[in-house]
């Protein structure tokens, strides 16, 4: 809070006001009240000592009156007077004492008067008559005397009062007394002068001057003295220095006495009235200290400083308070409103109401009044930001304003618009109708007359629609108009107005959308949904309308997979664009060609006369041979294509596009590069393979599967040394099925997986029950159980495998693994690794099938294998027997030098068995010796007869 | 800031009007010296009052400058008063009066009469004042009769020294003598015993014949007159006791006028025309009953009975003879 304290503020002007009113009345009162005491009481003190020092001079008047009378009697005593005027030398012994007893007697009637010292009778001659105080009476204060008697001689008959003086007899113990004295003459009948006979002296005492005079001296302030005519002190009320001069006891030199002085002593001042008692030439005096006097305007001095403190403490608190109430609030008010001035100002910068005063009310309206201002600083500021807005948008928006003047058919567009189509601005924006109608898009105009006249119908509420129109450069933009049109009194429709909106780029936008929604981003080409759409939109028009037929190729990239996977990706997009390219070649415009994903195609071959899609086939199939040059490397790809026809009746797109793909399937699996046309037989293949599958799940679930044992023996002794297990099928309807009718379909799907784990765990269970049946027989046995590709490669199967053996405390080395070499040709490392596996583990591995195409002697040495299955049709012992012996002994041979055992299956004849034996061949197995039975059964006629 | 919040600088002025308000009204003239003060004399100093027979007697001066040495020295106020005359028995009886209404603490008094200041000094006991009695003693039986409390007298053995003094004078006597006896105020003990003393001395010695005794109340112009009257009666009086000097010093005058220059005179007092007297021869010899030491010893036994020391009821001191002899020593 600043405390400038200029006059020129309402604090300056309202401290001033109030020093003004309050304070100096106060000081004004106390100064004049002060002055009115002083002043009074000074007179009144005056007046008071005036009347004591009146009082005390009647006193002192009586007394000196007695002493006065006293001496005058005394001096007319006549005998005194006699006895004074003979010399003391003259007088005898007796007549000195005599006299001197009878004046004693004399004078003591005398002695009466209190106060009395002593009366002393000096005759010039010597006698000295003593009576006082003391009975004493040495010598005579013989200055004092002269002094006297000089004074009394000037006087004549009158008394001299000497004033404070030594007493005249010297034995008088007072220092001081007051002294007075007549002198006795006597006319001197010789001269014509009077002769001094002696002096009368009477001494008085000055206490009992002071007694009475302070008896006469009232209670009052200061205090009385009385001088004599040589300022010597006869009273003085606190008996400190009688008889002493003034000048001698204090210093102080009183050179005229007006009734009232002051004087000053010690640093003190004293109010001094006086009385001068002309008679004797002595002055009373009542000295009166100042301070004593004005004691009691200190009251009133206490007072005026009270109030004036208390005034001015009021004066501060007042000043506190206006500030704080009034003139703060007010400065902050200004300081305010200096800031709304100069635009700064918020809201939230609200004074806070105090009080509910004035000064409240004031800030009320204030922050009412300012938080109107802020709101219609925001109207103004909304608005122009509205307007701007609105400009900004028109502009941003690409939106034109227009009015249609249906009277006159003029058109006026915005000079932005007008701009922005190119139009000759001269014009003002004004257009006729027929131009703009000219300027539309030929294929929008009917379209635009509608909705005009479907909206001034009044079947809409509102003219919207979107249309092309033809820009200054000559191209077509999108707009979006809307419009709305007002009526005269009449009805009639006379103006519409509105926006347009350049909604060009948003079309293209959606275009591209709509393009991108079905095309393939990479090659180009349409898409998977496109596809689906035409199909569809074919069928439902096909439904309509006669059916056109058309073709529906699926096409397969063979050989794209490992591009991707040994090149990369990017690679892979080459190849793939490449691919697109050549498809196109192949094709004609209106042939549909789209990429359903990864590396398929599809293309719809609207064409299809005169057999056009084999043609376009074979040509594809052709384009696609020939090798690829990616990243400098040449690849070869084929085509996998399975063509289906809209004439085989299909209903749905669905439909058609799933026998293609079964069709390409199985041109796949025709061996590639080839196509494949979709017929029933297909189909009913399909279905058939469906069934089977589905029989197989439920065989699974139904127990259905069984294994069947063969013997593997001994091909001298017959002895049983393995036992194979096949699997074989108890099927509801069609009796017992090989492996063969369903391994196949089972391998393509994972069905397989579940009927090799069936037939693990039975062919263990079961060769484990066997094994404890043959305990305690010394027979070594084996079981053999076929693993097919998938089987060798689930690791899961084989640590079923692993864990079944333990589980049943079955060596590793009771189990043959029995592969066929086809198996191993697929994936020969993945087979290396799994069959080392089963080897390290402890199993058997048999090399089925051996001599058949895959068999490559290599096997043989990159392969754990124990044992190899000479594959049937070498034993066809009648086509070419010599030769199919020698070949047979050399594998025998062969295998033996590698210490691996051969085992011929499918001996049915006894000179296959005798040719056998002939060459050496280890194991036989075969029809000759048992066919493959049940578990039952071959408990029954082989386990048993161990 | 305290005087930046309103109520600090109130708070602060409140405590100072407080402060000054209590400020008492000072008392007029109690810081100012001198003039203004009004002292007293606070101290009171014991008042003791001397009361003697007569002013002009020097034997009393001689008193007072006994009494005056015991002022001094024991710091007390004396108040000498004196009657005018020996004989003013009525103006001691005010005095005394006085000095009761006056309230001095103690009087010591050589009363005129022995029986007429009793009912005096008896109330001034009675109002606490301490009684001395010196020179003449009070009659005790009257004292008594008037409920006061023993009184102590300080004085000579007075008949012992008038003894003495006139056996002095008898001893100086060849021939048959008359002798007279002027004595002081009859009712005076010491009077009385001087008297005694005397007319004993005159009685052992055969040559003397006392013929008269009459009072002259101490007074020398008294004793002139009585001398002059003895001697008209009978011309031959060879010895005179004067119970004082003062006496003495009239007899002599009056010898001296008529021219009788044998005529044996002895007083008491040992005042100094007296002594005076004795250097001439014309008094054979006086008594030095020591004054100022009666004086002195009569203050200062008011004194002691003032502090309630006990005192001696008689206390003599001696009185001492003055001849020519022991003037000349």
């Amino acid at each position: 809070m600043r405390m400038m304290f200029r006059f020129t503020t309402l604090t300056g002007k309202f401290t001033a006001f109030l020093f003004v009113m309050s304070l100096m009345p106060i000081l004004v009162l106390g100064y004049v009240s002060y002055t009115t005491t002083a002043k009074t009481l000074v007179e009144q003190e005056l007046n008071h000592t005036n009347s004591m020092i009146a009082a005390q001079e009647k006193v002192l008047d009586v007394i000196l009156r007695e002493i006065e009378g006293l001496i005058h009697n005394i001096s007319g005593i006549e005998i005194l007077i006699d006895a004074m005027d003979k010399k003391n030398a003259d007088l005898s012994t007796f007549e000195r004492l005599a006299a001197q007893a009878q004046i004693g007697y004399i004078l003591n009637g005398y002695l009466g008067l209190e106060g009395l010292v002593s009366i002393d009778v000096i005759s010039e001659y010597g006698s000295h008559f003593h009576v006082g105080q003391t009975l004493a009476q040495s010598g005579i204060n013989q200055s004092l005397l002269e002094e006297l008697k000089a004074a009394a001689t000037v006087s004549r008959n009158r008394i001299v009062w000497a004033g404070a003086t030594r007493p005249i007899n010297l034995s008088i113990d007072n220092d001081y007394v007051l002294t007075a004295a007549k002198v006795i003459q006597k006319a001197n009948l010789t001269a014509n002068a009077s002769r001094l006979v002696g002096t009368i002296v009477i001494s008085y005492d000055l206490d009992n001057i002071h007694k009475t005079l302070s008896a006469a001296s009232f209670e009052g302030l200061g205090s009385s003295m009385l001088l004599d005519q040589h300022q010597h002190i006869i009273f003085q009320q606190d008996k400190l220095h009688l008889g002493e001069s003034i000048e001698q006891a204090y210093q102080v030199a009183l050179d005229s006495f007006d009734e009232t002085f002051k004087v000053v002593y010690e640093g003190l001042p004293y109010l001094v009235a006086s009385k001068e008692l002309t008679f004797y030439g002595w002055t009373l005096l009542r000295i009166i200290p100042e301070k004593d006097l004005l004691a009691r305007t200190q009251t009133i001095r206490l007072t005026t400083g009270a109030s004036v403190a208390f005034g001015l403490s009021i004066l501060i608190i007042g000043f506190f308070y206006l500030n704080r109430r009034i003139v703060n609030p007010i400065g902050n008010l200004v300081q305010k409103f200096q800031k709304i001035n100069s635009g700064e100002f918020d809201l939230n910068d609200q004074m806070p109401e105090e009080g509910s005063d004035e000064i409240t009310e004031l800030t009320r309206w204030f922050n009412l009044t300012v938080a109107t201002l802020i709101d219609r600083e925001s109207y103004a500021i909304a608005l122009k930001e509205s307007e701007t807005r609105h400009e900004l948008i028109l502009k941003a928006s690409h939106e034109g304003i227009w009015d249609w003047n249906l009277v006159n058919n003029v058109i006026t567009l915005s000079a932005d618009f007008a701009q922005l189509m190119g139009l000759n601005p001269d014009t003002q924006g004004k257009i006729h109708t027929a131009k703009w109608m000219s300027l539309i898009h030929p294929s929008d105009r009917e379209g635009f007359n509608k909705q005009v006249s479907d909206y001034l119908d009044g079947k809409t509420d509102k003219f919207i629609f979107e249309y092309r129109i033809k820009t200054a450069l000559d191209d077509y933009r999108w707009i979006l108009s809307h419009g709305i049109a007002v009526k005269d009194e009449t009805g009639k429709y006379i103006l519409m107005a509105g926006s347009h909106t350049d909604i060009n780029s948003r079309k293209e936008a959606e275009e591209q959308l709509t393009h991108d929604a079905f095309h393939d981003k990479l090659t180009g080409l349409y898409n998977r949904a496109f596809l689906v759409s035409y199909l569809t939109q074919l069928f439902a028009a096909e439904k309509r309308e006669h059916m056109t037929s058309f073709a529906l190729m699926f096409l397969d990239l063979d050989g794209f997979k490992s591009v991707n996977d040994s090149m990369g990706h990017a690679a892979g997009d080459r190849l793939l664009k490449e691919t697109s390219e050549r498809l196109k070649h192949c094709l004609r415009e209106a042939d549909v060609l789209t990429r359903f994903g990864g590396d398929e195609f599809v293309i719809l071959l609207t064409n299809i006369e005169q057999f056009r899609y084999a043609q376009v086939a074979q040509r594809i199939i052709a384009s696609l041979k020939e090798p690829y040059t990616i990243m400098r490397q040449e690849h070869r790809v084929g085509a996998s294509i399975g063509v289906t026809l809209s004439s085989n009746g299909y209903a749905s797109p669905e439909e058609m596009m799933r026998d293609a793909d079964l069709a390409m399937y199985r041109a796949k699996a025709a061996g590639k590069n080839c196509y494949v046309l979709f017929d029933h037989s297909m189909r009913q293949e399909m279905l058939r393979t469906i069934r089977l599958e589905q029989d197989i799940q439920h065989a699974l679930d139904r127990h259905e599967f069984q294994l069947y044992y063969q013997s593997i023996v001994d091909t001298h002794t017959k002895e049983l040394q393995q036992i194979e297990c096949f699997a074989r099928w108890n099927h509801p309807d069609k009796g017992l099925l090989d492996a063969i009718e369903f391994i196949e379909y089972a391998e393509q799907k994972d069905l397989i997986k579940d009927i090799g784990y069936w037939a693990l765990d039975t062919a263990l269970t079961q060769y484990a029950a066997w094994s404890r049946n043959l305990q305690g027989k010394d027979v070594k046995l084996e079981i053999a159980v076929n693993f097919s590709i998938k089987q060798l490669f689930d690791t899961h199967l084989l640590t079923f495998l692993i864990e079944k053996l333990d589980a049943l405390k079955l060596p590793a080395s009771a189990l043959i693994i029995d592969v066929k070499a086809s198996v191993i040709a697929q994936d020969s490392s993945r087979a290396k690794q799994a069959l080392r596996m089963l080897k390290d583990k402890g199993c058997l591995i048999h090399l089925d099938d051996f001599g058949m195409d895959y068999s490559s002697l290599s096997y043989l040495i990159d392969y754990p294998v124990d044992a190899l299955k000479i594959e049937r049709s070498l034993l066809d012992i009648d086509d070419n027997p010599e030769q199919r012996t020698k070949v047979i002994s050399g594998i025998i041979q062969f295998a033996e030098a590698l210490g691996i055992r051969c085992i011929a299956e499918g001996v049915e004849t006894n000179d296959q068995l005798a040719l056998l034996r002939s060459v050496g061949c280890h194991s036989v197995q075969g029809y000759l010796i048992d066919r493959p039975v049940n578990a039952d059964e071959y408990y029954q006629t082989v386990i048993k007869n161990i | 800031m305290m005087l930046a919040h309103p109520f600090g600088s109130v708070a602060v002025w409140l405590v100072s009007f407080v402060l000054l308000s209590c400020t008492p009204t000072p008392e007029t003239g109690t810081d100012v010296k001198d003039i203004a003060a009004s002292a007293e004399v606070s101290a009171e100093e014991i008042q003791v009052a001397l009361v003697m027979k007569t002013l002009t007697n020097p034997f009393f001066v001689q008193m007072e400058v006994g009494a005056r040495r015991a002022e001094k020295e024991f710091g007390i106020e004396l108040l000498v008063k004196t009657a005018s005359q020996e004989t003013s028995i009525q103006q001691q009886i005010d005095i005394v009066e006085r000095l009761i209404d006056d309230r001095v603490d103690a009087i010591v008094i050589a009363p005129g009469d022995s029986i007429e200041l009793i009912p005096a000094l008896a109330r001034a006991q009675k109002a606490g004042i301490t009684v001395v009695n010196i020179d003449n003693k009070l009659d005790a039986q009257f004292a008594k009769r008037n409920d006061m409390k023993t009184v102590p007298f300080i004085s000579v053995d007075n008949e012992a020294s008038a003894y003495e003094v006139t056996k002095y004078l008898t001893a100086q006597i060849s021939k048959p003598t008359q002798a007279v006896v002027i004595e002081g105020i009859e009712e005076a003990q010491n009077s009385q015993d001087r008297k005694n003393g005397a007319l004993r001395a005159f009685a052992e010695s055969n040559r003397v014949d006392v013929v008269m005794t009459k009072s002259a109340h101490w007074k020398i112009d008294e004793a002139y007159k009585v001398a002059k009257e003895m001697f008209e009666q009978y011309p031959g009086i060879g010895a005179v006791f004067c119970a004082n000097d003062m006496m003495a010093l009239g007899v002599l005058e009056f010898l001296s006028q008529t021219e009788r220059s044998n005529v044996l005179v002895v007083s008491y007092d040992a005042l100094e025309d007296a002594k005076r007297a004795v250097l001439t021869g014309e008094l054979v010899a006086t008594v030095d009953q020591k004054p100022g030491e009666q004086g002195y010893l009569g203050v200062r036994t008011a004194l002691d009975m003032l502090k309630g020391e006990p005192v001696e009821d008689v206390l003599l001191i001696d009185a001492v003879l003055v001849t020519k002899e022991t003037l000349t020593r």
